[in-house]
Formats: structure tokens, sequence, C-alpha cells
């Protein structure tokens, strides 16, 4: 699993079914220390978070098919929590 | 499926034979699901049998503000997306599941095109 910030959302009509009814967010994925990594990636939404959160991601997809009850599609990462805090041992 | 294009050459690789588009390949690691944008298509006819009736277009990889942020690589199309659209995808292994039947070989698949990335600009 991935920890990220959500920076924003993103808006499609034409899309594969598996993508029916649920929100996409652009989310910048970030090290333990909360600095961005760089990287940038899109992420279904399962629990309500919005722009400015820090969320955990699964980046499975066998996972990510079995939390939204369904055996096929094309959905690999999921917003699956809202981090309130990380703390590590040792400060970077 | 990787391709490395010059700034400007969008026509002259969008037009390339897949053997170009192949030479000099290294390994593509691509995120998830990720932003892109159609720059071009491409047409195989001798193709894998799962691979037959799916269009195959040329995408880079974008961020929210439009800029090139990776190479250029093929991608199936599941959404009738075309050059200048820009789309959103899935990678790796999740990307044949776009797909019937899914046992296919793609490792890239546009699955949906982007009308909109909000990004509100006030953020902490």
């Amino acid at each position: 699993m991935k920890l990220a910030r959500v920076i924003g959302t993103v808006v499609s009509t034409i899309k594969h079914p598996a993508f029916a009814r649920l929100t996409l967010l652009y989310c910048e994925v970030l090290a333990p220390d909360g600095r961005p990594d760089g990287q940038r990636i899109i992420a279904a939404d399962r629990v309500q978070a919005g722009v400015g959160d820090t969320v955990l991601i699964l980046d499975e997809g066998t996972g990510a098919r079995q939390i939204m009850g369904v055996t096929t599609g094309p959905v690999r990462a999921l917003v699956v929590g809202i981090v309130d805090q990380v703390e590590l041992a040792q400060p970077a | 499926m990787c391709l490395r294009h010059p700034p400007g050459a969008v026509e002259h690789v969008a037009a390339a034979p897949i053997a170009l588009l192949c030479a000099g390949a290294r390994p593509l690691t691509l995120p998830a699901m990720y932003l892109g944008r159609v720059i071009g298509t491409c047409v195989a006819t001798i193709k894998y049998e799962g691979l037959k009736g799916y269009r195959l277009l040329i995408v880079e990889t974008v961020d929210d503000e439009g800029r090139v942020t990776g190479e250029a690589h093929v991608a199936v199309d599941v959404t009738q997306a075309g050059p200048g659209d820009t789309v959103f995808l899935v990678g790796s292994r999740e990307a044949a599941q776009a797909c019937e039947p899914s046992f296919v070989p793609v490792d890239a698949a546009v699955v949906g095109i982007v009308d909109a990335v909000d990004v509100p600009r006030d953020q902490p």
C-alpha cells in the first residue's frame, strides 16, 4: 500500500463500465516522511476522501476487485483509508 | 511496448512501423492508474488473437497541466479515444482486464476519456 496526498479530482464521462459511480482522485505519492516522491497516480475512492487528505492507496488489482465485489474489471488503485498520522521512529 | 520520441517528432512516430516502436525498448514501468494524452494510433495487422478488434493508441504520460512526465508507449483502447484526447489508463496486469477475454498480452489500457482534472491551486 502507498501513502499519498489527494491533490485533485478527475472527471470522465466516457469510461470503462468498471469505473461507473466511482470518484477518481488525482494523488501524489508520498514518502513516509510526507514529502512527495514525484509520482502522481489516479485512484478510485472508497472512503469519501477529499482534496488535501493524506490517504492510503491499495495498489493491487485482485484486492481492489475483492473490495468492489467484482471478479473482473480494469481497476487497480483504490483509496482505502484516510491517514490521521504517520509516526517514524527516527525522523528523517 | 515502449518507444522514445524526440519532441516535435510526433507525426513521424505515429507513422512508424511497429518494429521501430519496439527498437531500443527498455523496461517500461507504468504506474497503476495514470493520466495520458493520445498522440497517435498504431496499426498492427498480425497480432495475438486476443488483441484482434482492439485499437492501439500511442500515449504519452502527462500530469494535470498537460506536461509530459514519461515515455510514450502503446496502449489498448476500449473508449474510442483519439489523438489529442486526455485519457486515463490502467497499467500492468489489470490492463488486460479491460479486454474480453481478459487473458491477453496487454500492459497498458486506455479506460476513460478525461473531461477535466480539477486541482485546486490554493492547497497548503
